[in-house]
């Protein structure tokens, strides 16, 4: 059996749980545990490269009075100038923000950098990175596209949180999309209605859309995984709260599924079912130890380490400021992956190879540039561009 | 002189003693010289009639062992009638070791007509010792017995951890409730409180026969669930419902016609056929995995695994069992041999029981397939109205081939419940023929060779 790369994989977790300014990280991570303990792990859907496996209460709980994730109202914030900045998010009513959730004001489009819990009228100081973009989007386009600035994204931010790493990325999937050249990239939803990803994307938005309010709209949360590895994991307090994150969210995943194809050239290749006692066993490792996780800290003050006997790499997790969500970064575990790894990543490398750093993973700035001008390369001694 | 006196009342106990004797030698007599199946009957009425011990164990003989199901089932039904004390013991023993499904059903109803019957059942329940197939086989014939006074046992044991017999509890409590109330509304509770695929299959399963409008809502909720084959079983019995309900309540077509005269055209009438049917398998294999199976196996287990995954994949109604068999002196030795997976709906079971298999142990005297085979087929919760199948995949010759050959051809002939024989050709260049008889007794024709 070929060994899993060690690729890091970028998973995100939303918490919900009472607003909390002065929550210190043990009490993040009882909330935490409290949440991963409140649900449980089911299948879910396969469409092409994503598979999304559902996280179902245990005991059914759609309280509206349940805290900050019941809240879907929208953010208003104060732009400041520079490519990666604090600004003020304000938000009507108690909610968690995502990492990745799209801040729109004015003529520019900015994403988050980091999760945070937002109180209401309080408001927060939130690092956003700004989008290169200077065209409006509709004001109704924060919710619709707030999962568009998807995993990728999220990994590129997080892992490579350099000034330029969204636009890079940004620019990857114009390229992707099929989308022509130009000096200041276009807004997201360019990407998202680009003609090479609507008829797919819509596609996968339909056989993805029952999660909203699957097992008797018991689902409180999803594992998404894209490929190989999981790149995504939320968990609402209430099952009303999932169903309108999965409708917002749906989209901007089906979109990452056909741009991951594209990237990796699969795009219209037969794909192989998941084996989902697999995926489901991986994901329950993945949330067990979640609910384990951080006892010691790690030389960087913000990075909390897994406890795991068996995988003492298992990966890293870091808290917000705040204490209230998290990012974790993982390695899969074992010698087999819940799914077939590519022969090749993108650009060419081998993906079974050591990444040069661990903690920056393969999509650093220097491999994105060396993967565009090899994509490039290669679309135009064929043709295509 | 008082012996004088006593002599006469001694004989006037003695004579109905004497009598029953006679009877009863007159009847094993009979049962002996019986050519053919209605002669062996007509000798169970007469074995009946005496009502001794000896005549008891020889209907218990005939019940176990005898080619013809109806002598077997005739058998049963006079040990239930039969004034012999041993009848009870003999019946529970019967019950305990299974048989064909009419079979099984007959020793019940004969249990059932004892006095004390069901509670032995339920005390059998409780013993240590009892495996999980023969605890299987005492729900059954609890659920069999169709009386009042097993209800509480049959509930209790409905969510035991073990899926196999709460599965055989709960079909035992449905099968005979003719829908009413109370056994609607304990549907519908487990409807709504079992959460997996594994737990909720089985009441799927069993609630068809006892379908009720009360359950349209568990079953439409179940629908919003991402596993096929929950979706698939609960869209079934949504399917049934509305096809029952549509032929209860279709109207007459109108006498005469339009107001220019045209006759109407009928309604589109339902017909008993219309209600949509699924078909349901129970397969069950046996494994050989004596010592020298070390280099085969691994194939083996891959082979099936992808076997079941198909199954799967086809949207079936399936149940999968397990029998790995080996060696062994004596007959102790080899059932302690036989690792077993009573029928399961999950896959992820059977995929795990499979991965876990080790060859190993002697078969100097034969593996045991011939007891895989009895087990198998005697023992397994067979659904009826199922397609039913045992594969035996052998990699070497039967222990006991008469017993293999009759035990595979009445379960055929009755039941029309199939045993397949795959052989694994591995040192030896032919296939030993006793198992091309097993096979053509079992209704599957030749042997599949596997190289």
């Amino acid at each position: 059996m070929r060994r899993c790369p060690l690729v890091p994989l970028a998973l995100l977790l939303v918490l919900g749980g009472p607003p909390q300014a002065d929550a210190g990280p043990s009490d993040a991570r009882a909330a935490l545990a409290e949440l991963v303990r409140g649900v449980e792990v089911r299948r879910g859907i396969q469409h092409r490269s994503l598979v999304v496996v559902a996280l179902v209460a245990r005991e059914p709980c759609d309280d509206p009075d349940a805290g900050p994730a019941c809240s879907t109202a929208g953010l208003a914030w104060a732009p400041d100038e520079g490519r990666v900045e604090v600004v003020a998010a304000n938000a009507a009513e108690d909610r968690v923000v995502p990492t990745g959730t799209l801040l729109r004001e004015g003529p520019r489009e900015r994403v988050t950098a980091y999760p945070l819990v937002l109180t209401a009228g309080a408001g927060a100081h939130v690092e956003a990175i700004r989008v290169p973009s200077g065209l409006d989007v509709a004001a109704d386009a924060v919710r619709t596209f707030a999962g568009l600035a998807g995993p990728e994204a999220r990994h590129v931010v997080t892992i490579a949180p350099h000034p330029d790493a969204l636009g890079e990325l940004l620019e990857l999937e114009r390229f992707l999309a099929g989308l022509p050249d130009g000096d200041v990239p276009g807004p997201l939803a360019a990407i998202r209605d680009a003609p090479r990803v609507t008829t797919a994307r819509a596609a996968g938005a339909k056989a993805l859309a029952r999660l909203a309010t699957a097992y008797g709209g018991e689902t409180r949360g999803y594992v998404a995984f894209l490929g190989h590895r999981p790149v995504e994991v939320v968990v609402s307090k209430a099952a009303s709260t999932h169903a309108d994150r999965w409708r917002a969210a749906v989209d901007g995943l089906a979109t990452h599924g056909v741009l991951w194809e594209e990237l990796y050239g699969r795009t219209g290749e037969p794909v192989e079912p998941v084996d989902w006692t697999r995926v489901l066993e991986v994901t329950a490792r993945l949330l067990d130890q979640v609910g384990k996780a951080g006892v010691r800290r790690s030389p960087d003050a913000t990075r909390w380490r897994l406890r795991s006997k068996s995988a003492s790499r298992l990966g890293w997790l870091q808290l917000d400021e705040d204490g209230q969500a998290l990012l974790l970064e993982a390695w899969p575990l074992g010698d087999t992956g819940p799914f077939p790894v590519p022969a090749r990543g993108p650009g060419g490398k081998p993906v079974d190879e050591r990444p040069d750093s661990i903690l920056q993973g393969t999509l650093t700035r220097e491999f994105l540039e060396r993967f565009l001008e090899r994509l490039d390369r290669i679309r135009r001694g064929l043709g295509l561009r | 002189m008082r012996r004088l006196v006593l002599l006469p009342l001694l004989l006037l106990v003695l004579t109905p003693c004497a009598e029953a004797d006679s009877a009863t030698r007159k009847a094993l007599a009979a049962l002996k010289a019986a050519r053919n199946p209605a002669q062996r009957i007509a000798a169970i009425g007469k074995l009946e009639a005496s009502g001794g011990d000896q005549a008891a164990a020889a209907l218990a003989r005939l019940v176990a062992g005898d080619p013809a199901i109806e002598v077997r089932v005739r058998a049963a039904h006079a040990l239930g009638r039969t004034r012999a004390e041993s009848a009870r013991e003999l019946l529970f023993e019967r019950v305990v070791d299974g048989g064909p499904l009419a079979v099984r059903d007959a020793v019940a109803w004969a249990l059932a007509k004892k006095a004390k019957g069901a509670r032995l059942l339920t005390a059998g329940l409780e013993q240590a010792r009892r495996t999980t197939l023969e605890r299987g086989l005492l729900l059954r014939a609890l659920g069999a017995m169709r009386d009042e006074g097993t209800r509480d046992t049959l509930l209790r044991w409905i969510d035991d951890p073990d899926p196999y017999l709460g599965a055989e509890a709960l079909r035992g409590l449905v099968a005979r409730a003719d829908g009413d109330g109370a056994t609607v509304a304990l549907l519908v509770r487990l409807l709504r409180e079992r959460r997996d695929a594994s737990g909720l299959l089985p009441v799927l399963d069993a609630a068809e026969p006892a379908l009720d409008p009360a359950l349209r809502l568990a079953l439409q909720r179940l629908t919003t669930f991402l596993e096929p084959a929950v979706v698939e079983a609960a869209d079934h019995l949504l399917r049934v419902l509305d096809a029952r309900v549509v032929a209860e309540t279709e109207p007459q077509p109108a006498k005469g016609g339009d107001r220019y005269g045209t006759p109407e055209a009928p309604p589109p009438t339902r017909i008993p056929g219309d209600v949509p049917t699924r078909s349901r398998h129970d397969l069950v294999y046996l494994l050989d995995v004596t010592g020298s199976t070390v280099m085969t196996l691994p194939a083996l287990q891959d082979r099936i695994r992808q076997e079941i995954d198909l199954l799967v994949g086809l949207g079936l109604n399936l149940r999968v069992g397990f029998i790995a068999y080996r060696g062994g002196q004596g007959m102790q030795a080899r059932l302690r041999g036989l690792e077993v997976l009573p029928l399961t709906y999950d896959p992820t079971r059977v995929h795990a029981f499979v991965a876990d298999l080790k060859s190993g142990g002697v078969d100097d005297r034969g593996a045991s397939a011939a007891l895989a085979l009895r087990v198998a087929l005697d023992r397994m919760g067979w659904r009826v109205g199922a397609r039913r199948t045992v594969q035996l995949i052998a990699d070497g010759p039967c222990e006991d081939e008469a017993d293999a050959i009759a035990r595979a051809g009445i379960h055929y002939r009755a039941e029309r419940t199939r045993t397949k024989v795959a052989y694994v050709l591995r040192t030896r260049t032919q296939v030993p023929a006793e198992l091309d008889r097993i096979a053509k007794a079992g209704g599957t024709g030749a042997v599949e060779v596997l190289e």
